[in-house]
């Protein structure tokens, strides 16, 4: 067991290091000179210059390289180099502020959006997978299924949108004036008007991770339905309840832990989409507007962070089915 | 010893469908599969869009309006606003006079042409990595397979943003055309699921007796992954290949929504919603987003029912349900 | 009045290539009766395919799938087909008990084995958390499994087979049925394994009076067990009566077949065939495996030497877990010994050496490789599901560089040896039975006409019927061809009918070695002795079994 836990650690920890490693390096190549961006459009090539040497980018790349795994110089006060305490991922020429303070700032919101969506998807996914698999082929299962097909086959920003068109524009044509188009309220403001902005928000990205899921659950309840256990578990006399949701879905969890761990990973990918259409100021809005001015240093603070949720995520799927297994 | 020539039926005690619909030969799993309705649905779609892409170039020349033909005077009203529909407008226009039908039959073209290629790619990229890693094992797996987790750690869209101006030249214009970007960023980040499939089909593969067996005769290593693993593992592939080509459009789709894919003025399903989204004319112009909208949804919905159904048919490792 | 009873009953399952109004058309169990009686033993036999199983599950409502039921399955006075499922519910597991063929897939993976059955008593009693948990270790206790307390924790995957199926009938007498339902309880199981569970279902049986449903194909085993006997075909009854009547006067032929099957297989082979054996081929001294699995090293096989001679039978019996396959691989070039040599016909094997195991064989001279081949266990794993049958048999010739026109010529040589009609070449395995399967197998062995076939368990996966024909067949070009063969089963009665010598490999190693007659008729060893006492015979009275 230590063994395992070691080696995986290892590996997680040179995943989330090769990634940085090749962000780094992409964004070296990609953002070829930032510090023009940065001055005015008519600044002279001294003022560029001078630009450069504040944000440490006239630095040969070893030396930038070394500066941002280990310790760089301060910018405008700030420490960078991700052996300092707290470790410092730099400082956003776009922002003007530390990348670190930027993500901290940003992440509640796009957890808010992720926690919410997980919980709305795994929920109905469990819910419908399950009982659409004990009635293989009936009127619940049906219409499992078309829904599937449908979210399955519209991308989350044509969902979004078309939420938008209907549950706002509609709704609020005919005087109905509940959900909001756009914007986030922090939890700690108003709880309910927290949930109230991300209802739509919430649905848009679960309802994808839905249409998937509850089919994985369930086929892969009807793989293990089909298992000799399930027999005995009837032979015992045992109401269907206790046989699907019970011995069933216990059997049938290692494929939809895997998958369960890929998806949580990739709605942070969902969540850039979601934080465009509805407007909620996230770490996927900050992608974006950081990736487009070319401010390196937040484009490989957010990609570290979504490569350790990703990592994270796996390493606690592995885990649990390791544990399981050990079991059997 | 009496011989008893008598052959009992192999019938295993507890037939379940799978079972008894995998031993039917390939070729009536084929029959049934073609006669599926829902599958039969998945191809009517595929057709239509398939048909609007080829026709596109047919229908501009009959309406006389070029995809990107700015026609302000025929289609925007007193206001300024685009018409929704009228003056051989099919679909209306949209913000710069463009006629929204025809844009969105040339949308098919690209669709299509980027998830075709990007996923084709990824198969043949996938398969290979997969197969070695699999089949050799021991240190090769575990580099190649490191590899594999790695690619899928990267946040797709959002390395994609950074990727996409790697393609900006010194004076803002584009290096190579962005469609081929586009399948590259996509191809890159889908390879990692074939690779992951197909390593796992080998692994399984390989401890079936007749793998033993032909390391037994002493056949070498190339020639067992050609003949003998090779050709169970493709079916796999090619229906996991109809599976991620759906993925794949949305992937195309979404870069371009987010403005890195495919650019204006060219006519993409992505950027057409983005614009739809950006100018807030859809609530007075709707087909601004439902005409791309419908249409990736149909293209996206006729590659699902047939991947769905073909992986029920075909896919061993799928419950046949 | 018959505590259990099926009157007329016939059970079909849809068949998707026929038209809609007829798919139940085709019975799978047609028009079966026979009645059990409180506290009495019917054994219900028959080979695969003859719906022994199939009735069974369908008249408890335990089949899934599309089926069609006729005709009446009585328990008590209640027909089980027409209650409704509730009601039924409460006699499955409280009324009627379950013993199904394979543990290890029969219990859930993920639960503990006292949780399981405690599900029992939670569903139908009303006793609480206590009282359940104490009647759970006792039941585990009358089972025979030692350390009660610390078992009910564990899962079903740190138990033995043995103590697995012990399980399994903790669960069944937990609320003392009336009736257990036992399907091939013994099968999967090593010999003196099914020794002791016949002894405890036989036992509590004496103890509790319940009545037993026991279905097996193998008549020895029930002929130890059964106070009458129903015998079944293709879904069709063939004759019912008392143990007594039907082993000493069988009415039918069928059954006639299936005894004399039956006994052929604990024959020894006696010198009756003139088969002249030549000198020393395969020659095994100080042979040597350990396994190194994490920092843990276990030792399959240790310190063995034997021989096989030109055109000799030698069988290697043991069970699970003595090493008999990986002697197997080690002898047929799949991986390497870790000390002691081996030679064949002269050519040395390598010994020690690290390769990988599976993907790539230990490099063997070309001679050598092609002098010895290897059949397998599992006929339905064995052929490439993606080649057709010509194909499968001319791998290994095209792996040696044979011509196309060699190749075509020498597979039809080797089919017309081992009866593989021609049909059947163009043919793809789904389309073949399991002896079938097998025969290819042994085709695709012969194809480079090597001098030692190494079979590991090569009649595991078949019916007794098929079993014979596939004996008949290696016997016949043990004959003709003079090819040796080292025959790796777990089943005694099927080396004792074939082999010349046997190798007998106990836990600790080498048991005994000797001619087949003798090991099986004055054993040297004490090991081979107490699995010569446990395999079911057909002269074995129930009354001494009970005893």
């Amino acid at each position: 067991m230590t063994s395992y836990l070691t080696t995986r650690v290892v590996r997680m920890l040179i995943t989330v290091l090769a990634v940085v490693l090749v962000t780094f390096f992409l964004t070296q190549i990609a953002f070829s000179n930032p510090a023009r961006n940065l001055a005015p459009p008519n600044a002279s090539a001294e003022t560029i210059q001078a630009i450069a040497r504040a944000y440490g980018i006239d630095r040969p790349w070893p030396e930038q390289l070394f500066g941002y795994f280990v310790k760089g110089p301060d910018i405008q006060g700030t420490p960078t180099g991700l052996l300092n305490w707290p470790p410092s991922l730099g400082y956003s020429y776009q922002e003007q502020r530390p990348v670190t303070e930027l993500l901290l700032e940003k992440i509640p919101a796009t957890l808010s959006l992720a926690a919410g969506a997980f919980v709305l998807w795994i929920g109905f996914s469990v819910l419908f997978g399950v009982l659409a698999a004990r009635r293989q082929g009936g009127v619940l299962d049906k219409i499992t299924s078309a829904f599937s097909y449908t979210f399955l086959s519209l991308p989350t920003f044509v969902t979004g949108m078309l939420l938008i068109y209907v549950l706002f524009y509609q709704l609020s044509l005919a005087g109905f004036r509940f959900f909001p188009s756009s914007g986030y309220v922090p939890i700690t403001e108003s709880v309910g008007e927290w949930a109230r902005h991300l209802i739509l928000p919430w649905l848009t990205l679960a309802l994808a991770e839905i249409a998937i899921f509850q089919r994985v659950i369930r086929s892969s309840v009807l793989e293990v339905v089909g298992q000799d256990y399930i027999r005995t578990a009837k032979a015992k006399g045992l109401p269907d309840r206790r046989v699907y949701f019970g011995h069933a879905l216990s059997g049938a969890l290692n494929p939809v832990l895997t998958l369960g761990g890929i998806e949580l990973a990739a709605i942070i990918g969902g969540a850039v989409i979601t934080e465009q259409v509805f407007g909620i100021d996230g770490i996927g809005r900050l992608a974006v507007s950081a990736a487009s001015s070319g401010d390196a240093p937040v484009v490989i603070g957010i990609t570290l962070f979504s490569a350790m949720v990703f990592v994270v995520a796996t390493f606690a799927v592995d885990l649990i089915t390791y544990a399981r297994s050990s079991r059997q | 010893m009496t011989v008893l020539a008598r052959r009992t039926s192999e019938r295993r005690p507890r037939p379940s469908r799978g079972q008894r619909g995998r031993s039917d030969g390939g070729r009536s799993r084929l029959r049934a599969f073609l006669r599926d309705r829902a599958a039969i649905a998945g191809f009517v779609l595929i057709g239509l869009v398939v048909l609007g892409a080829v026709a596109a170039p047919l229908v501009a020349a009959i309406v006389g309006h070029g995809p990107l033909e700015q026609l302000a005077d025929e289609a925007l009203s007193d206001t300024g606003l685009p018409i929704s529909g009228g003056n051989g407008f099919l679909l209306g226009a949209d913000a710069n006079g463009r006629d929204v039908f025809v844009r969105t039959l040339y949308g098919a073209q690209v669709s299509l042409f980027v998830g075709l290629t990007s996923t084709t790619i990824a198969l043949v990229l996938g398969t290979a990595v997969g197969l070695v890693a699999g089949y050799v094992g021991g240190r090769t797996d575990t580099v190649l397979s490191s590899f594999t987790d790695i690619a899928l750690a990267f946040p797709f869209l959002i390395t994609a943003l950074s990727v996409v101006t790697l393609n900006r030249g010194p004076q803002g214009d584009d290096l190579v055309d962005p469609a081929w970007v586009v399948i590259g960023i996509v191809a890159l980040f889908s390879w990692t699921y074939f690779a992951r499939l197909v390593r796992g089909l080998v692994i399984e593969l390989k401890s079936r007796a007749f793998i033993q067996a032909a390391v037994g005769s002493g056949a070498g290593r190339t020639r067992i992954i050609l003949t003998e693993i090779l050709p169970n593992v493709l079916p796999a592939a090619v229906i996991y290949w109809a599976v991620q080509l759906p993925a794949n459009i949305i992937g195309e789709a979404s870069l371009s929504f987010l403005g890195v894919g495919i650019k204006a003025p060219t006519p993409s399903w992505g950027t057409m919603i983005a614009n739809a989204q950006q100018t807030g004319l859809y609530q007075y112009q709707p087909w601004l987003l439902l005409a791309p909208a419908i249409s990736l949804f149909i293209t996206i919905l006729g590659f699902n029912l047939v991947s769905t159904q073909a992986r029920r048919r075909f896919d061993p490792r799928s419950s046949g349900r | 009045m018959p505590l259990f009873q099926l009157d007329a009953f016939s059970v079909s399952f849809a068949d998707p290539g026929l038209p809609q109004r007829h798919r139940f058309a085709l019975d799978t169990v047609h028009e079966l009766s026979y009645s059990v009686e409180p506290g009495e033993t019917v054994a219900i036999v028959g080979e695969s395919g003859s719906g022994k199983s199939v009735s069974l599950l369908a008249a408890t409502g335990l089949l899934d799938g599309d089926i069609r039921t006729r005709g009446r399955v009585l328990f008590r006075d209640h027909d089980l087909l027409s209650l409704p499922q509730a009601s039924r519910r409460r006699i499955l597991g409280k009324e009627i008990g379950f013993v199904f063929q394979d543990p290890q897939s029969n219990l859930h993976p993920f639960m503990t084995i006292g949780a399981q059955i405690e599900e029992v008593l939670t569903e139908h009693t009303s006793l609480n958390r206590t009282a359940r948990r104490r009647r759970v270790l006792e039941l585990l206790g009358e089972v025979g499994i030692p350390r009660p307390e610390e078992k009910a924790q564990h899962h079903p995957g740190h138990l033995s087979g043995g103590q697995r199926q012990r399980v399994m009938i903790a669960m069944a007498i937990a609320l003392n049925p009336a009736l257990i339902i036992a399907d091939e309880p013994t099968t999967a199981l090593d010999v003196s394994v099914q020794a002791g569970i016949l002894d405890l279902l036989t036992r509590l049986q004496a103890e509790h009076g319940t009545a037993i449903v026991f279905v097996s194909h193998d008549l020895a085993v029930v002929s130890r067990i059964a106070d009458r006997v129903v015998v079944l075909k293709g879904g069709r009854l063939v004759e019912t009566g008392t143990r007594d009547e039907l082993y000493e006067n069988p009415r039918e032929q069928y059954t006639r077949d299936l005894l004399e099957a039956s006994r052929a297989r604990i024959r020894p082979r006696a010198a009756r065939d003139g088969i002249r054996i030549g000198p020393p081929l395969l020659e095994v001294t100080g042979l040597t495996k350990h396994y190194r699995r994490g920092r843990r090293t276990t030792t399959a096989i240790e310190g063995l030497d034997f021989t096989v001679g030109e055109g000799e039978i030698v069988g290697v019996v043991g069970e699970s877990g003595s090493g008999k396959s990986t002697v197997g691989t080690i002898v047929a070039g799949l991986q390497t010994a870790d000390a002691g040599s081996i030679t064949l016909a002269g050519h040395p094997y390598p010994v020690g050496g690290r390769h990988r195991a599976g993907t790539t064989a230990p490099h063997l001279a070309p001679e050598l490789r092609r002098s010895v081949q290897l059949v397998f266990q599992d006929p339905f794993a064995s052929l490439n599901p993606r080649r057709t049958v010509f194909q499968s048999i001319a791998a290994p010739l095209e792996a040696h560089g044979w011509s196309r026109a060699a190749v075509r010529e020498r597979v039809a040589e080797v089919a017309r040896r081992t009866v593989v009609d021609e049909v059947l070449l163009e043919r793809y395995p789904v389309a073949l039975s399991g002896g079938q399967k097998q025969r290819i197998a042994i085709a695709r062995a012969l194809a480079l006409g090597p001098r030692l076939v190494v079979a590991d368990e090569p009649l595991a996966a078949l019916d007794v019927t098929t079993q014979v024909e596939i004996i008949e067949l290696i016997l016949s070009l043990q004959q003709t061809l003079g090819t040796a063969f080292l025959f790796i089963s777990h089943d005694l009665g099927v080396v004792a009918s074939i082999a010349q010598r046997v190798i007998v490999l106990g836990p600790d190693g080498v048991a005994e070695i000797g001619r087949t007659e003798q090991v099986f008729t004055e054993p040297r060893s004490e090991y081979t002795g107490s699995l010569l006492a446990a395999i079911p015979r057909l002269d074995d009275s129930p009354a001494e079994a009970s005893r």
